[in-house]
């Protein structure tokens, strides 16, 4: 019995199927993963640009894509890849610390227009900017995605143990920030 | 949904605020960027792998009629002998340094002038007083060679090196008592110049 991802996979390698296919797995999985990348790089324009990088190395490598991983956590894979990509790229033109980047993203999220710093789901993200990279990835993912621990060390290979201290840190310093704030 | 449940279990445990917050983003999309991202998307993707070709064909169909073999000529060959130049690596030049066998050589050069010097000067000492000469002067002829005034010149010459006569100090003589020397037998004076003879001639002897 094939799951219907691996459903959608044999009908993309079908070249009468392979638009037919890839449109309705775009649509499954865009808005997750924009919301995934979107937590990482904040701005719309730049999480629009990263899902859309995302989605044409889908196009170009789904062909090759083997049945002996989930197709889920392939696609995190290449989008939390290409956030950081992103991320990597923008740190190197701007030559900023890491406390400087934090307060970056601290003002990106002030600057919405919908801001609202009395709410805790602001406070939240404002929160989460102070976290690392990583810890910020495994966060994002266990809380928002509720991904269980072994897939996400296929995404970010790492171990299960080591995401699940990360996630135990993180959620620890977002509740302090809170509380704080 | 099971480990949903789970996870939502475990956050609760770990922070009670965070597990109560609503997990909706407050932020915002523009509007209706979903409904057709997809299409937009197969475009986008489509055209990311646009054969080499069909995108030529697209922007200028004539040059997909050309063959794209090289026109330039090769030396015969070429590849048939072509061989990777082996990188040389760049010669270690050693800074000069002062080899052991170089102090050495320079001690054995020191210590042999040093040796020669000293040769060269004692054989000359040694040439300088030649007593075979001087054994074969006929002395007294050649004092008679020599003038009275050169013969007062070296005894002024000797007596002023030496000393005068009164620097030599006069041998102490015990004043002789008269009457005491009468007292003295014959034997007691031949025993007395005996011995003082017996001194002389060891003197002499010595």
């Amino acid at each position: 019995m094939l799951s219907k991802d691996q459903e959608l996979v044999l009908q993309f390698k079908t070249a009468a199927n392979k638009d037919a296919a890839y449109t309705i797995l775009v649509k499954k999985y865009q808005e997750k993963l924009y919301w995934h990348i979107r937590r990482m790089v904040v701005e719309h324009e730049d999480a629009n640009d990263v899902l859309q990088n995302t989605f044409i190395k889908v196009w170009k490598g789904l062909e090759n894509f083997r049945d002996d991983s989930q197709l889920y956590t392939w696609l995190y894979r290449i989008a939390t890849n290409e956030s950081l990509s992103f991320l990597d790229q923008r740190k190197r033109k701007s030559a900023i610390q890491f406390d400087e980047i934090a307060r970056d993203f601290g003002n990106k999220i002030k600057a919405d227009s919908h801001f609202d710093a009395n709410q805790l789901e602001w406070k939240l993200q404002l929160a989460i900017q102070q976290l690392p990279e990583k810890q910020r990835l495994v966060f994002n993912l266990r809380y928002f995605d509720e991904m269980p621990y072994e897939e996400m060390s296929k995404v970010l290979d790492t171990s299960a143990g080591a995401l699940k201290a990360s996630y135990h840190h993180a959620a620890k310093k977002i509740e302090e920030f809170i509380i704080n704030s | 949904m099971e480990e949903n449940k789970h996870i939502n279990s475990a956050l609760n445990e770990l922070s009670p605020l965070l597990e109560g917050i609503s997990k909706t983003m407050p932020q915002t999309v523009p509007l209706g960027y979903f409904d057709s991202f997809a299409d937009k998307m197969l475009i986008l993707a489509k055209n990311s792998s646009i054969s080499v070709e069909a995108e030529l064909d697209s922007i200028a169909p004539l040059l997909n009629t050309i063959a794209k073999r090289p026109v330039q000529s090769l030396p015969e060959g070429y590849f048939k002998d072509f061989q990777i130049a082996q990188k040389q690596e760049t010669a270690i030049v050693r800074m000069p340094r002062l080899r052991k066998w170089m102090s050495y050589a320079a001690a054995a050069m020191i210590a042999g002038i040093l040796i020669t010097a000293g040769f060269i000067f004692n054989n000359n000492n040694s040439k300088s007083f030649d007593y075979a000469y001087y054994s074969k002067i006929d002395v007294p002829a050649a004092l008679n060679q020599v003038t009275d005034d050169e013969l007062q010149n070296y005894l002024n010459t000797t007596a002023l090196l030496s000393g005068t006569e009164q620097l030599t100090i006069p041998e102490e003589v015990e004043n002789i008592d008269q009457g005491n020397f009468q007292q003295i037998s014959d034997d007691e004076l031949n025993e007395y110049l005996k011995e003082i003879g017996d001194s002389k001639i060891n003197q002499k002897g010595s």
